[in-house]
């Protein structure tokens, strides 16, 4: 118990503190997460906008491997990625292992399908109607699409702060792309990884805390968003 | 009825056999053992382990971990004993009365390790903390560990002596209700060129090996990554042999004043068996490559 | 002549849903078409409505032959605007519903303003114009899509069972309206419906749709 409380007590007097290497930690996380799930939703909701909305060859098996993709471990694209960057191989010229950026492609990579799943999903849900009205009262494909596109909006938020959950509690891509470099690639996630090999679990309670805050923070938002989209 | 029949066919015998099953685990000869990774990665374990069981009995369940790791799993009383290589804080770690004493296992030591167009001109040199400068003046890409383990503690002892400008940030601590500090050294305004990444040694020398830069590492570990991979690595031993990169290794049953559960007789019996003239000679002729990565202490 | 249908079919599957050898509408008149659930009229409003294509067969309108690409469609349908049975609003208030079609056909501001007032006036729904349109009850629905389908200034009106959902005031309320639309601006309307004196009422002429097939009166 006194382990439990000592970390507790500690990490909250840390958070507190307002420690500049918390923060530090705290910015990065939220930096690369934002970003990639920025890019992400900029591709990806476009993306299941056109799969939900169009009708062409191959939608099913497209779908399939969209949810497929859903259920791809961290792990198994941080080798992928990694081994696309490493120094050795094609674009190791690049310099990309173990900086932000590699994170952020690996990411990316880890919640494209999210965004365009639940886009689709999004999309799908809204009634059939609107098209058509759209359609009648005289609007092209592109102003249909932004009847759609309005009437989905609370459900394709709901898709982004879902990515966005899903980045910044991620460990596996940070990980192996980012190389937990201490100020560069140290996310909240990797860092606590470190402090548990270290034996020291301060740090890591006191992340791990933030973390629990942000997740609740995100999950309320993304609760409200979808309550939207039901009413 | 149905319920019933599934209670007393399938639930109660199968607690019944776990239960046979736990006491009989409880009454064998295992201990739990945390130490660090490079005595594990060696494959040291592997050879000295099976010739334990052969003469004692005792089976040991291994965690490799950073040696902070392993020091903080002794002294919650996770386990039995420790086995890991940081002398000063193991000796510590007697006198607060975690472990019941520290018995000198072996040695080896540490290397430098840098990319072979050395940009900090060091290769061959035989003063670490010089070389250490050296990479320092020269601003050249240099990988720490950063976790807090053995290799870590080497090496901020060794920017101690290096002469070099150095800041040192503390992070105060609750430590049983009493306030303590952790201190982290590291070279002043080295932000661009020192890059602490807190992972395993493995992954400091993959890391180094692909940003071509220097860290400092322990040979075991460097030979296995050299020449016991498909795939090599570039990096090159740019300083070796100073006396100042011994690496001691210790081992520590943990008190049972502290924590009375321990199987402290069989950890000790461990520990003798570990300095014993016969372990002894299977750690002087454990080869890695055909290199020897262990010395023992009494031998 | 406005529409002329020619040998339409359109067919589900194996399914022939609609088999119209002539078909012939006029402008400025009310149609009612009638039949049992089933016969085909919402499928014959959406191939007047330029939204759907038959299967085979020609149309023409202002005797011009309809070719079905989607952008010689947009054009058509500009014209022609159909009403659901159980219509369904945009997302917002009453207003932007209404200012949807005007908006997309690049109609600036203030004159936008007038006509929504105009029509919002016409179906009687002028108290209504900020209200959020999800919060209306059936009847009002249903005078805000007839509101923000005449805001268009179409040539013909669709609708597809325009009174089935509505209370006896309600359904008054958009017959006057649709009565008073054609004679106003003659605007060729044709409607679906169920109510036999409805027909007598407003229709100048009657379509009976059964199995697809067509039996004029």
């Amino acid at each position: 118990m006194e382990l439990l409380t000592d970390s507790f007590i500690s990490a909250i007097l840390l958070i507190f503190s307002l420690d500049p290497e918390v923060l530090s930690i705290v910015w990065v996380s939220l930096k690369v997460s934002g970003i990639s799930t920025f890019f992400a939703s900029l591709m990806g909701v476009p993306l299941g906008f056109l799969i939900a909305y169009g009708s062409f060859k191959g939608k099913r098996i497209l779908i399939i491997c969209l949810n497929t993709m859903l259920a791809l471990p961290t792990v198994v694209i941080g080798l992928f990625v990694y081994s696309f960057i490493s120094r050795r191989s094609i674009l190791g010229s690049l310099d990309l292992l173990y900086t932000q950026k590699a994170i952020v492609i690996g990411q990316i990579i880890l919640i494209l399908p999210i965004v365009a799943t639940l886009t689709i999903a999004a999309i799908s849900r809204i009634d059939e109607r609107y098209r058509k009205t759209a359609m009648t009262l005289g609007a092209n494909r592109r102003q249909t699409a932004c009847v759609i596109f309005r009437e989905a909006r609370f459900g394709i938020v709901a898709a982004v702060i879902a990515a966005f959950g899903r980045v910044i509690a991620e460990v596996g891509i940070s990980m192996m792309l980012g190389g937990n470099a201490k100020g560069f690639t140290r996310t909240m996630t990797t860092a606590m990884a470190l402090e548990y090999d270290k034996g020291e679990f301060i740090l890591a309670v006191a992340l791990g805390i933030i973390l629990l805050v942000l997740s609740f923070g995100i999950n309320l938002i993304f609760n409200f968003f979808q309550g939207r989209t039901r009413a | 009825m149905k319920r019933r029949n599934l209670i007393l066919k399938v639930i109660l015998p199968v607690i019944a056999i776990l239960l046979i099953y736990g006491v009989a685990l409880g009454e064998d000869k295992i201990i739990k053992m945390a130490t660090t990774t490079s005595t594990q990665a060696s494959g040291l374990l592997d050879i000295l382990l099976p010739e334990l069981e052969k003469d004692t009995g005792i089976r040991v369940k291994v965690f490799a971990k950073g040696t902070g790791a392993a020091i903080r799993d002794g002294i919650d009383g996770n386990v039995d004993v420790i086995f890991v290589h940081a002398k000063e804080r193991e000796e510590k770690f007697v006198k607060e009365g975690y472990g019941t004493k520290r018995y000198a296992v072996m040695h080896n030591d540490f290397v430098i390790l840098g990319p072979l167009d050395d940009p900090a001109h060091i290769q061959g040199q035989s003063d670490a903390a010089a070389a250490l400068a050296g990479i320092a003046k020269a601003e050249a890409l240099f990988i720490s560990r950063g976790d807090d383990s053995g290799t870590h503690t080497k090496e901020q002892a060794l920017w101690k002596i290096s002469g070099i400008p150095l800041e040192v940030r503390k992070t105060e601590i609750l430590k049983k209700g009493k306030k303590t500090e952790i201190c982290f050294t590291f070279p002043e305004n080295s932000m661009a060129w020192y890059i602490s990444i807190g992972q395993g040694m493995g992954k400091i020398i993959i890391f180094a090996d692909e940003k071509q830069a220097y860290t400092l590492s322990d040979r075991g570990t460097y030979i296995k990554y050299k020449y016991g991979r498909k795939e090599s690595i570039d990096l090159e031993i740019m300083c070796e042999g100073d006396s100042f990169l011994n690496n001691p290794y210790g081992v520590i049953p943990v008190n049972p004043a502290r924590h009375p559960h321990v199987k402290h007789e069989l950890a000790e019996k461990f520990a003798g068996w570990l300095i014993s003239p016969k372990a002894q000679s299977l750690i002087a002729n454990y080869r890695l490559m055909g290199n020897q990565l262990f010395y023992p202490w009494n031998f | 002549m406005l529409y002329v249908l020619s040998k339409i079919t359109r067919k589900y599957g194996s399914r022939t849903v609609l088999d119209i050898p002539l078909m012939e509408i006029e402008q400025g008149k009310i149609y009612a078409l009638l039949g049992p659930n089933g016969a085909g009229k919402t499928t014959l409003l959406n191939i007047l409505g330029f939204l759907e294509a038959p299967a085979t067969g020609d149309i023409f309108y202002h005797s011009t032959p309809v070719s079905f690409f989607e952008s010689y469609l947009q054009n058509l349908r500009r014209e022609v605007v159909m009403i659901d049975q159980h219509p369904i609003l945009f997302t917002g208030t009453v207003y932007k519903n209404v200012e949807f079609g005007l908006k997309i056909r690049g109609i600036p501001k203030k004159k936008r303003g007038i006509i929504i007032e105009e029509t919002l006036d016409l179906v009687g729904m002028s108290d209504f114009v900020q209200a959020q349109a999800h919060r209306l009850s059936g009847g009002e629905t249903q005078r805000v899509a007839l509101a923000r389908a005449l805001a268009v200034s179409p040539e013909v009106l669709l609708c597809d069972e325009p009174t089935s959902n509505l209370d006896v005031e309600n359904q008054a309320a958009v017959i006057n309206t649709l009565k008073q639309i054609n004679e106003q601006r003659k605007i060729t309307i044709m409607f679906t419906t169920h109510y036999m004196y409805q027909v007598s009422s407003l229709a100048h002429h009657t379509f009976f749709l059964d199995h697809g097939k067509l039996a004029t009166t």
